[in-house]
């Protein structure tokens, strides 16, 4: 009695993407809809001395320009740190300085280039390594590492003695994997139309993935009740996580208040890929101890990850990669110690993962190279060590409903692998 | 901060008094493919900087688009699409190096748009149609207010996004050789389409019972210009052309090029598959003139 | 300086206020509201602003507008006549090809464009769609279910293809 389930069912909204009838949030106009284009900053990390926006608000065609002193509180994103508009220093390069809403696209592009800027530039730090050496180029006044619960260099998850562990052992197998940074690219660039609405609402048309976190932030970066602020989703042309992140919805909202007209923020291709929010790189290390039998006695993982200038959404990407870097595999003696660093770049977004995929990466390769050390096939090991219903993660919580072993099967399968009878007999259910 | 104006002159001597007019910059348009995008980017540019006006002058109404089959000698207006030219029976069927490089530039709606002219002027050292043109013998028809001049393709480069044409010279034709040889374009891109070589080359062999009796190679996107090989070339002419043969000629190739990192590949990636990129094509080329 | 451009737009005269150095996709989105063609990259990479010129697709952002003077243009806003969807528009979702949908205005002009042009609809391959659609890239990758559709539509699956304005033949 099912109506949905094995039948292909035909897209709400499929009929109006096949026709372009469906608006996206670039499409969004409005009556008299100003442009609005930010000055961002051309250097790694910057001390802004001093800014002159005089020239560029007689500027013709512009109705307002703003900067940090514009803004009624000056702080968002999911751990609010980041600056809507540049402070004092600048911690990224492509950072925003000032903003401009004009009538044209032009005009607004002539304003930026009559504001007057004095920058002395800073030396930054690159290289996430670099970051958490003693003596580094400091990112951040409290430092370049981030504290976790405001204490602690690290993020840790104990389970077992892996000391024990690494006794029991007879191959230690140490593996180091880096990944780098990628941009989620979606089809349609950043966007926001944002206006004043009959009832005084400030209205954003916004391309946000979660609408409310948005909103909530934004209430607080514009000091608007709630019931001020209103948020219009729909059709994103991708967001692939990057939408998690804020990159114009602070900005058009700003100036849509301080000139009362419509205003359409949109980013260049270029902006997209150079100043949003990316998957950031990491850093693992795993050092694996293992029996000849294929077991894995002990693992210890030490995690980099590399968040950019603010915390975004860096710290929720680290709890998400420690929880499960260590695989479907039961490992009873288990340490994880994870580190955040900042540095003078774009700040690390969510993509696709939570960094839990940058995680398996790592893992899956170490996993193929401790079958090697031992002499048994990539499939066996994972056989040998794969979680059972029943089984405690590795922040302890009990497993339900477990697959490992089925989807092995499944690949084995598809891939053409012959597997050992004993593989082929296995569940996820069974004991042992 | 830059005006710009758009003119499409219906005669030489319009275009070429537009072309002189003082205190503006004059760019001639052709498809487009390369120069709009980067006039767009300049429109979009942040911080804007101030510049003379900027005259966009149109070819398209000059009548450039066809193409002459004189025998021995094939001319190609400047303004040919790619896809015209793709479809073209003349140029299959006498420039097959031309052919097969038309089949990997691009994709179908750049080609509709894109010119042979274009892609030549445009002088990067990764255009496909060039490799194709060199060793097929190719010489360029510029033409400006005080006349027209002919000058062989192997000159026309200078370095990357330049070449001899001075000022107000156009480019308006390229006379291709036909030759009773065969010959090949190969290319490796970072993907199958819609992409930029990460090293391309074309081979021109002529062959007597298997020796080799001439062979024009050359070699793009691993050197400032698309260049010849000279070394390739030397190593094979009186040889019988086989496998090892060519394998030992193409492996000279890192004699003729200098390839940078950049990016599409390394310079060491460039190095490294130059040779086999340029394999290709030889043994290609010599098939063809056997079938 | 602006001009005044004059072509013909989905089968009707069109008129439209454009600066001398702007594309044709700005002329369309901008100067017409046409929002169908999209601005993905505005480089010539990415296809989402694919429109028919004259029989051919082309990328409108490539195209400086002045240079459609007197040209017919089409934009997937043309395809559909009186509420009936063109077959590649059927077949694009009955497939379920279109994701976020952005690019996909641009992949039915690229695909109309081909089988308007291509002379054996019946022996098609699927190397041959994929080499006409090679120029839109879609970020959810739905290229898959795009080129089964094409070849369905191709097929006459979703009806015969029209001898229509926005084809090769007639412009």
């Amino acid at each position: 009695m099912y109506n949905s389930v094995g039948k292909r069912i035909p897209r709400y909204d499929g009929i109006g993407h096949v026709t372009g009838r469906t608006q996206y949030v670039s499409d969004v106009t409005m009556p008299g809809m100003l442009v609005c284009k930010t000055l961002r900053c051309p250097y790694h990390k910057a001390r802004i001395k001093s800014v002159d926006v005089s020239a560029a608000k007689k500027s013709p065609g512009v109705y307002a320009v703003i900067t940090k002193d514009d803004v009624p509180h000056n702080l968002f994103a999911m751990v609010p740190d980041h600056h809507v508009l540049a402070e004092e220093i600048t911690r990224y390069k492509g950072q925003n300085i000032a903003a401009v809403a004009a009538v044209s696209r032009d005009a607004a592009l002539d304003a930026l280039a009559a504001i007057e800027i004095e920058y002395e530039e800073l030396e930054p730090v690159i290289d996430p390594e670099e970051a958490i050496k003693d003596g580094a180029p400091q990112v951040r006044p409290e430092g370049n590492n981030h504290l976790f619960d405001g204490n602690s260099l690290t993020r840790k998850i104990r389970r077992g003695n892996i000391e024990d562990g690494f006794k029991e052992a007879d191959f230690i197998v140490g593996g180091r994997y880096t990944t780098p940074s990628q941009e989620h690219a979606p089809m349609e660039t950043c966007c926001s139309v944002a206006y004043v609405d009959a009832s005084d609402k400030l209205v954003i048309h916004s391309k946000a993935q979660g609408l409310y976190f948005a909103q909530g932030d934004l209430a607080n970066v514009f000091q608007l009740p709630l019931n001020k602020l209103k948020f219009v989703g729909g059709t994103i042309g991708g967001g692939f996580g990057g939408m998690n992140s804020i990159h114009t919805d602070h900005i058009a909202g700003l100036l849509a208040l301080a000139t009362g007209r419509p205003v359409r923020f949109a980013l260049t291709r270029e902006e997209e890929m150079l100043f949003s929010t990316i998957r950031t790189p990491w850093i693992f290390e795993i050092k694996d101890g293992i029996r000849k039998d294929g077991v894995i006695t002990a693992r210890h993982v030490k995690v980099l990850h590399d968040c950019g200038a603010y915390t975004e959404l860096g710290l929720y990407a680290v709890e998400k990669n420690a929880n499960l870097i260590a695989g479907a595999n039961r490992i009873e003696n288990l340490a994880v110690d994870s580190r955040m660093v900042y540095t003078n770049k774009m700040p690390s977004g969510s993509m696709r993962g939570f960094g839990v995929n940058v995680g398996q990466y790592a893992e899956q390769v170490q996993l193929d190279r401790l079958a090697h050390a031992v002499g048994i096939s990539p499939m066996e090991i994972r056989f040998i060590n794969a979680f059972r219903t029943g089984d405690k993660n590795h922040t302890g919580n009990e497993l339900a409903a477990v697959s490992t072993i089925e989807t092995l099967q499944k690949v084995a399968a598809m891939s053409g692998q012959k597997l050992p009878e004993k593989y082929l007999a296995m569940s996820s259910g069974s004991a042992g | 901060m830059r005006e710009y104006e758009y003119h499409a002159p219906e005669s030489f001597g319009r275009l070429f008094e537009l072309a002189s007019a003082d205190g503006v910059e004059s760019r001639f348009l052709a498809g487009g493919t390369d120069l709009t995008p980067r006039i767009s980017a300049e429109r979009n540019q942040i911080p804007r900087y101030k510049k003379p006006p900027l005259r966009i002058l149109y070819l398209g109404a000059l009548g450039l688009d066809s193409v002459t089959d004189a025998g021995e000698d094939v001319t190609i207006g400047a303004l040919c699409t790619l896809s015209s030219l793709l479809e073209n029976a003349v140029v299959k069927a006498k420039l097959p190096a031309l052919h097969e490089a038309l089949t990997e530039m691009a994709g179908v709606s750049i080609r509709n748009t894109a010119t042979i002219g274009g892609n030549i002027m445009n002088a990067s050292p990764a255009a496909d149609s060039v490799p194709a043109l060199l060793v097929l013998g190719t010489e360029c028809t510029l033409r400006s207010a005080s006349g027209e001049r002919r000058v062989a393709l192997a000159e026309f480069f200078t370095e990357p996004g330049k070449t001899v044409a001075k000022p107000g010279e156009v480019l308006v034709s390229v006379t291709v050789k036909a030759g009773r040889g065969g010959s090949s374009f190969k290319k490796l891109g970072r993907r199958k389409a819609e992409t930029l070589s990460v090293v391309n080359a074309a081979a021109y062999v002529e062959l007597r019972d298997g020796v080799c009796e001439a062979v024009r190679v050359a070699v793009g996107s691993a050197a400032p210009t698309v260049v010849r090989c000279a070394d390739t070339e030397r190593a094979l002419v009186g040889r019988k052309i086989g496998e090892d043969s060519i394998r030992a000629a193409s492996s000279l190739v890192e004699k003729a090029i200098s390839p940078i990192d950049d990016i599409r590949a390394s310079a060491w990636y460039r190095g490294r598959v130059a040779p086999t990129v340029v394999a290709r094509a030889i043994s290609a080329a010599a098939e063809r003139k056997r079938g | 300086m602006s001009r005044i451009l004059k072509f013909n737009l989905n089968g009707n005269p069109a008129e439209v206020k454009v600066g001398e150095a702007d594309t044709l996709l700005e002329a369309l989105r901008e100067g017409l509201a046409f929002t169908s063609p999209k601005c993905g990259c505005n480089h010539g990479d990415c296809g989402a602003c694919t429109v028919i010129v004259n029989g051919d697709a082309v990328k409108s952002c490539t195209v400086i507008a002045l240079t459609a003077e007197g040209k017919n243009v089409w934009t997937v806003d043309g395809l559909a006549k009186g509420g009936k969807l063109h077959p590649v528009q059927k077949a694009f979702h009955e497939y379920g090809a279109p994701q976020c949908g952005y690019c996909t205005p641009g992949m039915v002009m690229a695909a109309v464009a081909f089988l308007n042009r291509h002379p054996s609809l019946s022996s098609l391959t699927e190397e041959e769609v994929k080499d006409a659609l090679s120029g839109n890239l879609c970020r959810c990758g739905g290229y898959k279910k795009y080129a089964q559709a094409v070849i369905a539509a191709a097929r006459g699956d979703f009806g015969p293809l029209p001898e229509q304005e926005g084809s090769g033949k007639n412009v």
